[in-house]
């Protein structure tokens, strides 16, 4: 038993030793290290970003009310040239070279004209496909990217240039600024620039609805341009903005037609010519529209629709639409994105038009406009109203029209 | 401690398990017994040994704060950037520094790719271009921050390093990962991504320098080499050492542009405080100027060295035998009055301090400078400009310039003199210069009167071996100081005393002929008294002696 018991603590002894030397070991073997690490850090640059050279970007929201009837077949907002208007923008370069605008995916490129961009006030036009109207519960957005000094103006013709937010439907777009004192800018690429009477007559001015404008004097002002597309399509629209210093007398804002006429079709002589005048030869205090021969307003030859107007302290929208000129002419008038009435006629022949568009007075040299003129335009297709309407809504009141967002 | 601790909790357990095992054996076979329980013991401290791991360890590295985990930062912009902040703790209960690296680096395209204006392929081009700085009052890098991911150090021991040291036992301290996605970048990095790991590692500094593995070799070395890695100015230099600093081949190390080069032969014993061995040189460019005075101009950067042992700082660290330190310069940048180039060594006391060229380079003549170095404390290429002496008035007229000696032993003094004349009507006030070598080493203020002449000296000492050239208001002269070996000194001789000993001689040999004859003289009186009787005891005295004789 005590030999056991010897043993037993032999073991217990040798047991201890090596617990010793393994405590030993492992204390001076090596100095001590503890690693931790933060694993699966990522970083990730943002997706869907047109360019990153374009540092900056504010989400454009188009409120859905204010776009009519997207879902009526007659209506396509293909291709709609929206108007955005913003004040206050910073980090965009002096002349605006570097704004580009995009689809809601932040990538696709729209194309874009700025009409003026001067100390953070931006008035630029897009072409947009409008999907969303007053029957959604979403707006369509549209991205405003800026922030790139190395950027430049991209050239008119370019894919996403000036010229491309109007499509081939626009003959004549002009914003009525001055390319000099003595000639307009057409922003197509018909090249239908027009040619001022004399060095600023008109006068530009920077009262108009949308930037600048045209202060036409009444008495010898107009503008000559050289767009002829209304002569030879089916069907024409002819629009602009107008603030009328009189509605007394005949008063022709756009004209087209036989140099020697003066509007109304010169009676018997059978000569065609298509307007939208302010009062009337035999009518004070109206807004109305003319295509055809006869002065008579009655007569089953001409379209004629008059509305009553008489202010001359605001704005107004007038769109005239004539749809198949050449066989079987119907018109409507429109007012601040309002039909005024519509007309039939029968007078389908345009040859005897001699004198391309014109802003400010007829074929005659009387009847001069009165007032100023904006935004004139001339497509070679007959404008729906939700396309008028929905025109009126975003020019009317672009900031309402196009939310802009916050800078991103 | 942790043994100490572990004893008596086993010698309890044992000690119980023995009783009950004693109790077992009355009732089983003894080898049974033994068996389990040697098992048992066996198993009791096995299970005893991971006690004294699950305590408090040496270090023991904590990383909190928001950018401890996970990080995720989405929809990145040029032009954007961040900061992550991490906190290190070490609950440890020893001291130690942090070493900090990236891994798992994985860069990726772009989900979106079509948009970019670049190259489109796999990897994406984020890890070029986003960058990582990183902010701690105690960071310790090489490297040049902010940088991208790829140049920070992508393992514990790559060249390039981030550091942060101390970490001491309880102590946190607060990194700041900054990000940052340059606002310059192109559309090429548009939807890539960049994921990585950041790696901590509190390493506990060691106790003491390291230690021979090996069976040492008659001097105590056993093979087992050691790296010392300088970094000059981010280029690194590895030397392999002894574990006892001396370095095992000749080296050198420079910084990235080759301007500044040191020079380690083998054998050399690098050293800090306590005669530790440190890992690392680090020199970088002085930031703070240090003062110079207006006849110096600094021909490079401040250079200025700390040494670290395992990276706790340490600023003295000694060569011995001293390191050949070189300086490149732009001969084109000498100021046109520089007299000399030297290599200087920064004093608190003393200002900057010249260091004894390294032979073989004359740093006018070249566009190197060296000089050897023992102790790395600030140092810089510094030219000395000449100073233009002053303008004689017209009046004065200087002339018999003497050098005495010309030619002078190592310390002693030289005498330099020369006459000023006043030729003018009225006293004149002046200063001499005394160059010696084109530099200034003394001034004198000298008044002399009217039409009068002043001799002006001056006396110089503690020039070296050598010759110089002396110039005083254009009177030029010269000397040499040499270290002539003096007589080997001849052993000590007695005194040399001018004696006759012809007279000596004589003077002795007359002393014994007078002595002679008294003594005869003295005999015979003697002789003549006894006879007479007058003077018996002059018998008694030779009887006695006489009678000493006759006793037997």
């Amino acid at each position: 038993m005590n030999r056991m018991k010897s043993k037993t603590w032999l073991i217990l002894l040798a047991g201890l030793l090596v617990v010793l030397l393994a405590s030993s070991i492992g204390v001076t073997s090596s100095y001590f290290t503890d690693q931790e690490n933060s694993s699966n850090n990522r970083m990730r640059v943002i997706t869907n970003w047109y360019n990153l050279a374009w540092h900056y970007r504010r989400p454009i929201t188009i409120d859905h009310t204010k776009v009519v009837d997207v879902a009526n077949p007659s209506t396509t907002y293909a291709n709609f040239p929206v108007l955005v208007y913003a004040t206050g923008l910073s980090n965009i370069k002096a002349d605006g070279a570097d704004i580009r605008f995009t689809s809601s995916d932040g990538t696709t490129e729209l194309p874009r004209e700025i009409e003026s961009y001067s100390g953070g006030t931006l008035y630029a036009w897009v072409k947009v496909t409008l999907t969303k109207d007053a029957g959604d519960a979403s707006n369509d957005v549209i991205y405003m990217y800026y922030g790139n000094n190395a950027a430049t103006e991209p050239a008119p013709s370019s894919t996403y240039g000036s010229q491309n937010v109007w499509d081939s439907n626009y003959n004549f777009v002009s914003h009525m600024y001055d390319l000099d004192t003595s000639h307009i800018k057409d922003s197509t690429s018909n090249n239908n620039g027009g040619t001022k009477v004399g060095a600023n007559e008109p006068i530009e001015t920077s009262s108009g609805n949308i930037d600048d404008a045209q202060a036409f004097d009444g008495s010898n002002d107009y503008i000559q341009t050289t767009s002829s597309g209304s002569r030879t399509s089916t069907h024409f629209t002819w629009e602009c903005w107008f603030k009328a210093d009189t509605t007394t007398g005949p008063h022709h804002i756009l004209w087209e037609g036989l140099s020697s006429e003066n509007g109304w079709g010169a009676g018997a002589s059978g000569h065609h010519e298509a307007h939208i005048n302010v009062g009337a030869y035999n009518m004070n205090n109206i807004v109305g529209c003319f295509y055809g021969t006869n002065e008579d307003a009655a007569a089953p030859n001409v379209i004629r629709i008059d509305t009553a107007f008489s202010d001359t302290t605001n704005w107004h929208h007038v769109v005239f639409v004539v749809a198949n000129a050449g066989s079987s002419p119907s018109g409507e008038l429109f007012l601040d994105g309002v039909s005024q009435g519509t007309d039939i006629g029968n007078q389908t022949t345009r040859t005897d038009w001699d004198t391309n568009f014109r802003i400010g007075r007829p074929g005659a040299a009387t009847r001069y406009f009165d007032g100023m003129v904006d935004e004139v335009r001339v497509s070679v297709s007959a404008r729906s109203a939700q396309w008028i309407k929905t025109e009126y809504n975003n020019q009317s009141s672009p900031s309402s029209f196009c939310m802009v967002g916050p800078e991103e | 401690m942790k043994i100490k601790t572990m004893l008596p909790q086993r010698k309890t357990f044992s000690f119980e398990w023995h009783r009950l095992m004693r109790s077992i054996i009355k009732q089983r076979g003894r080898n049974t017994v033994r068996l389990t329980l040697a098992l048992i013991i066996g198993l009791a401290l096995v299970s005893s040994l991971p006690i004294p791991a699950q305590a408090q360890s040496p270090v023991d590295l904590v990383v909190e704060g928001e950018g401890a985990t996970s990080w995720d930062i989405a929809n990145i912009m040029p032009g954007a950037s961040g900061t992550k902040t991490v906190t290190l703790r070490n609950t440890g209960y020893n001291d130690g520094f942090v070493t900090i690296w990236i891994s798992n680096v994985v860069s990726s395209e772009g989900t979106n790719p079509e948009s970019e204006t670049g190259d489109t392929s796999e990897p994406g081009e984020l890890i070029d271009y986003l960058l990582l700085n990183l902010s701690c009052n105690r960071l310790s890098t090489n490297l040049s921050l902010p940088a991208t991911i790829d140049d920070l150090p992508q393992s514990a021991s790559a060249q390039n390093y981030i550091k942060i040291s101390p970490l001491n036992a309880g102590n946190t301290v607060s990194l700041a990962w900054q990000w940052e996605l340059p606002p310059q970048v192109g559309n090429d990095v548009q939807g890539d991504s960049l994921s990585f790991t950041i790696n901590y590692v509190l390493e506990e500094f060691p106790p003491s320098p390291p230690e021979s593995t090996g069976d040492p070799g008659e001097d105590g070395y056993d093979g087992t080499t050691y790296l010392l890695e300088i970094d000059i100015l981010g280029k690194i230099t590895r030397l392999e050492m002894r574990y006892d600093g001396t370095i095992i081949k000749s080296c050198s190390a420079s910084d990235p542009n080759g301007n500044l080069i040191l020079e380690i032969n083998s054998g050399t014993k690098v050293t800090c405080d306590g005669n530790r061995v440190p890992q690392r040189l680090v020199g970088r460019e002085r930031e703070d100027l240090l003062p110079t005075s207006d006849s110096m101009v600094m021909l490079s950067p401040v250079y200025d060295f700390n040494a670290y042992i395992y990276e706790k700082v340490s600023q003295s660290v000694t060569f011995d035998p001293p390191l050949n330190v070189l300086i490149t310069y732009d001969p084109e940048e000498l100021p046109e009055n520089a007299s000399s180039i030297f290599i200087a060594y920064w004093d608190e006391e003393l200002g900057w301090t010249e260091l004894e060229p390294l032979s073989g380079f004359v740093a006018t003549a070249g566009t190197v400078a060296a000089a050897q170095v023992s102790h790395l404390t600030p140092f810089a290429l510094i030219a000395k400009l000449a100073v233009p002496p002053p303008v004689m008035p017209a009046n004065f007229k200087v002339g018999n310039l003497t050098i005495n000696p010309s030619q002078a032993q190592l310390g002693q003094p030289i005498t330099i003199s020369l006459t000023v004349t006043n030729t003018g009507a009225t006293t004149l006030t002046n200063q001499l210069h005394l160059m010696i070598n084109g530099e200034m080493e003394a001034v004198k203020e000298i008044t002399v009167d009217a039409n009068s002449i002043e001799i002006v000296s001056f006396e110089v000492s503690q020039l070296g071996v050598g010759g110089y050239q002396v110039e005083i208001a254009g009177l030029t002269g010269q000397f040499s100081v040499v270290n002539l070996p003096l007589p080997a000194n001849p052993p000590a001789s007695p005194v040399k005393l001018n004696i006759d000993w012809t007279i000596i001689g004589l003077i002795i040999a007359g002393a014994m002929v007078i002595w002679l004859l008294l003594h005869r003289l003295v005999r015979r009186e003697y002789a003549r008294l006894g006879r007479d009787g007058i003077i018996p005891f002059v018998t008694s005295y030779r009887s006695r002696d006489v009678g000493n004789k006759s006793v037997h």
